[in-house]
């Protein structure tokens, strides 16, 4: 086999982030290539519903110039869905002003979910999308981190700049809420 | 509504779900699953939330890598490629070679030594030795005093020299030099011949004025005015 076509799924993130620094782009491709959806989808539970590339891009570009400040603490996906998020808290700051973001609020959930309903075919699953909509929006995002995610605890806390015993309490009382709502 | 008391179990079931668990944990989790209502109802909720979740796009890989900073073998992060970033951080944790210590002694010491060239180079300018090409210092000086003590005098000479038709086509400093050499090979007689001549010249203008005398038709307009 080729060394220079030699596939690197079997090399860890900290591996590939080294050879990318030894001046390897293929590294940098495969890196992408295996949290780039990942990305997409954080964003997409998180509310984000325009633009979602261009976010995906910008986070990988701001990583990717500050690798030297990552100490390997947490996972690279980790770090990335952490960069993500402030800048997605920057983006929902600079739009509020001018009122075109799609809020997950309470009130706009309903609508915002009624609008899914063609996406979501099953009168279960636009429930289960309210019910995480009435959510806090500290629950709402450790409960989707967690389920949707799947991310550990110790990785929430990590994104969320909070302690894993305070994600572990927003997620149970997220669920005892989203049960709650489906009970009625 | 009814919980599981295992809540370690509980915690574990978006891990099931996501296959983070190691093979011995998921086993341990299944088999708890199995039997307990609470947890298999829990399972099934967090797997509709899971498939409720909206779609997100299609990332374009080659798009994102295209945008991404490459490293140097400065250690410079350059942009290549055609995306359009939005995030200009690229060069915020990069080091310009302006911030190296050992470049920057340099250029202060390039600029020391520069300052100080000039500096001499400007002294040899303004001194008349170099000017007309004499050493600063040293035998010939002692050698040769009198063109020491005479070349300053041509110099004035030669700076009249053209409003008497005697200008030197060589320029101002050769026509000094050449009038000083000539001065020198004159001898006492010729000398004291020389200065007798130029007493005799009337190069300077009597102390008093003529008087001019006023047009004829100004004597009226002379008289008007007394």
């Amino acid at each position: 086999m080729n060394p220079g076509s030699r596939s690197s799924a079997e090399d860890t993130d900290l591996v590939l982030i080294e050879r990318w620094r030894g001046g390897e782009s293929r590294a940098a491709s495969e890196l992408v290539r295996r949290h780039a959806d990942a990305l997409a989808r954080f964003a997409t539970s998180a509310g984000e519903r325009e633009e979602i590339e261009e976010l995906v891009q910008d986070t990988f570009v701001r990583a990717f110039s500050s690798l030297h400040a990552f100490r390997g603490d947490a996972s690279f996906r980790t770090w990335l869905f952490t960069i993500e998020r402030r800048l997605m808290l920057d983006r929902r700051r600079s739009e509020k002003r001018r009122q075109n973001m799609v809020r997950i609020e309470n009130s706009e959930a309903a609508t915002e979910y009624d609008a899914l309903d063609g996406m979501v075919a099953q009168e279960t699953a636009t429930r289960v999308r309210r019910s995480v909509a009435t959510l806090s929006p500290m629950q709402r995002e450790v409960f989707t981190m967690r389920v949707e995610q799947g991310l550990s605890y110790r990785e929430i806390a990590v994104i969320l700049e909070t302690t894993e015993g305070a994600a572990r309490v927003h997620y149970h009382n997220a669920i005892r809420a989203v049960k709650e709502f489906l009970d009625e | 509504m009814n919980e599981c008391a295992r809540t370690e179990l509980r915690d574990a079931l978006p891990d099931l779900i996501h296959g983070r668990l190691d093979a011995v944990r998921a086993v341990e989790v299944e088999t708890h699953v199995a039997s307990c209502p609470a947890c298999v109802a829990e399972l099934e909720l967090l797997r509709a939330v899971v498939a409720s979740a909206p779609a997100a796009p299609a990332m374009d890989v080659g798009r994102i890598v295209a945008s991404l900073p490459t490293p140097t073998r400065h250690g410079l992060l350059l942009h290549e490629g055609g995306g359009q970033p939005s995030v200009r951080s690229v060069l915020h944790g990069s080091r310009t070679m302006w911030s190296r210590p050992i470049v920057r002694i340099a250029a202060a010491a390039a600029i020391v030594s520069a300052g100080g060239l000039s500096l001499l180079v400007g002294r040899d300018v303004l001194n008349p030795e170099t000017q007309v090409g004499q050493p600063r210092a040293g035998v010939a000086t002692v050698d040769k005093p009198t063109a020491q003590v005479v070349a300053p005098s041509p110099v004035v000479v030669a700076s009249v020299a053209p409003d008497t038709g005697g200008g030197q086509p060589s320029g101002v400093a050769n026509a000094g030099l050449s009038l000083a050499s000539e001065t020198q090979e004159l001898s006492d007689d010729h000398l004291t011949t020389l200065l007798s001549e130029m007493e005799l010249m009337d190069g300077m203008p009597s102390a008093e004025p003529d008087i001019i005398a006023p047009a004829i038709g100004d004597t009226e307009s002379a008289g008007e005015l007394k």
